[in-house]
């Protein structure tokens, strides 16, 4: 350090910075939430008023299992996380594999429309 | 306000890259889409961005204008609840933007007292800046000149800014000259203003060297006199009402004259940033050795080196109050001992 010299730090009154992860975690999903709520509120804006449709459940269609599939992915993929911590590295292996797999399940799978997929993102 | 700004504008994009390529009609009026939702996703993204870009801007003045005051700012717990109460209340003010486009009277009442919500916090901080100065032993260095130019600057830029948030003046003027001399005054005015006082406050630091002074009050006062005479005189065409985005017009329209002060105020606005370019050269092989801490100034970075060593401190600092510097300087009267 050049310059002048500065106060001797004192642990014990030490400011923290937030966790990275959480800060980051937040943010992220603020700004997706931010883009879904435009996504939606278009949806909402236009829903109806063709008159000569395809009307939505002409379209859209609720994709269970898929959507089951990418929310069971969250679920193996902390399992994958908390196994790794206990450092079970098998298990740990077997859930990352089962993420991946429930993954491709749901980008592979069958669908008659795209939007299939994003309203199951949203 | 980036994630939560940006993201409408990244939505609206997308829809207006599928109408472009996938056939969809978001926003085609031809096809059953709405031009107006585009209007209000783009506004959405559009009016916080303002702020976005003149939040750092204020930043720049808290830290400037107190030290070249030689006093501690004035109200700062209350600047940092109108910085955030700024950040609030810009995210719902965008529809100010279009009360021309027939939302209805209902939703021009709603918007029109909801804009002018924003001139509270923000009169907050003109009043918290000119407190501090008051009563101070200013020093006009050239990064304080540029900073009481922004002071002043952004006042009327902000008083533009409530003449528009009226419905009925909006009707008159949406899409004519005043706007984009309004607009000018808060982009060039007050940000790009408080950008130049910021490299000159912290060049010293970046480089460890001073810009020369000299050269620096040449351009502050030919951008100044350029500023005010191509964004003040171009108000005033507005009125008469020539319209944006208009690349020539007849003689006999009375705006000529204005728009020739206009002009002229742009090569003097030319000149003075060429001077800068050169200052920024000719003072980093040649401008006087900085030091540490060249305008006795109160926060950390002003303790390490000028350029900082890559590790900025060997050891972890610790901080009893906003000037720490000053603590140090003053043990006999630290401001650790009044600040919470």
């Amino acid at each position: 350090m050049g310059g002048t010299a500065i106060l001797p730090h004192n642990p014990s009154d030490t400011w923290k910075l937030p966790s990275r992860g959480i800060v980051g975690m937040a943010c992220l999903i603020i700004a997706e939430a931010a883009i879904f709520i435009i996504f939606v509120v278009a949806y909402v804006f236009y829903l109806g008023k063709s008159p000569t449709g395809p009307a939505p459940r002409d379209v859209l269609e609720l994709p269970i299992f898929t959507t089951i599939c990418l929310l069971s992915s969250s679920f193996t993929v902390m399992g994958a996380v908390s196994a790794l911590k206990k450092n079970e590295r098998n298990l740990c292996s077997l859930l990352l594999a089962s993420t991946v797999l429930l993954g491709a399940i749901f980008i592979g799978a069958p669908r008659t429309s795209g939007i299939n997929r994003s309203i199951a993102m949203a | 306000m980036v994630f939560i700004a940006i993201g409408p504008l990244t939505a609206a994009q997308i829809m207006l890259m599928l109408d472009r390529f996938a056939g969809a009609y978001f926003f085609d009026t031809q096809a059953g889409g709405s031009a107006v939702l585009w209007m209000h996703f783009f506004w959405i993204f559009g009016h916080p961005e303002v702020y976005i870009l003149v939040l750092p801007a204020f930043a720049f003045a808290n830290e400037i204008i107190p030290v070249f005051s030689r006093k501690a700012i004035f109200g700062y717990p209350a600047m940092v609840a109108a910085t955030i109460g700024i950040g609030f209340i810009s995210l719902s003010v965008w529809a100010h933007h279009m009360f021309t486009v027939g939302l209805g009277a209902w939703a021009n009442t709603f918007f029109h007292p909801r804009h002018n919500v924003i001139a509270v916090p923000t009169r907050i901080k003109i009043f918290n800046w000119l407190a501090t100065l008051w009563g101070g032993k200013i020093h006009f260095t050239v990064p304080m000149m540029f900073s009481v130019g922004f002071l002043f600057q952004f006042l009327i830029a902000g008083l533009t800014g409530i003449m528009l948030s009226v419905a009925p003046f909006d009707w008159q003027l949406t899409g004519y000259y005043f706007v984009v001399a309004h607009f000018h005054y808060v982009l060039v005015g007050a940000i790009l203003f408080m950008i130049f006082a910021a490299f000159y406050y912290w060049y010293p630091k970046m480089t460890g060297r001073i810009l020369s002074e000299k050269p620096g009050k040449w351009h502050f006062w030919l951008f100044l006199i350029g500023f005010h005479l191509t964004f003040d005189f171009m108000h005033i065409p507005g009125i008469l009402g020539m319209r944006r985005r208009i690349y020539t017009y007849e003689a006999d329209r009375g705006w000529m004259i204005w728009n020739l002060i206009v002009s002229s105020g742009a090569i003097f606005q030319a000149i003075g940033v060429l001077i800068f370019v050169y200052n920024l050269v000719w003072s980093y092989f040649k401008g006087l050795i900085a030091g540490a801490d060249p305008w006795d100034a109160w926060t950390l970075e002003w303790s390490t080196s000028s350029p900082p060593r890559a590790y900025n401190f060997a050891t972890i600092p610790s901080v009893g109050s906003r000037r720490p510097l000053w603590d140090l300087k003053h043990p006999e009267d630290p401001d650790s001992n009044y600040e919470m």
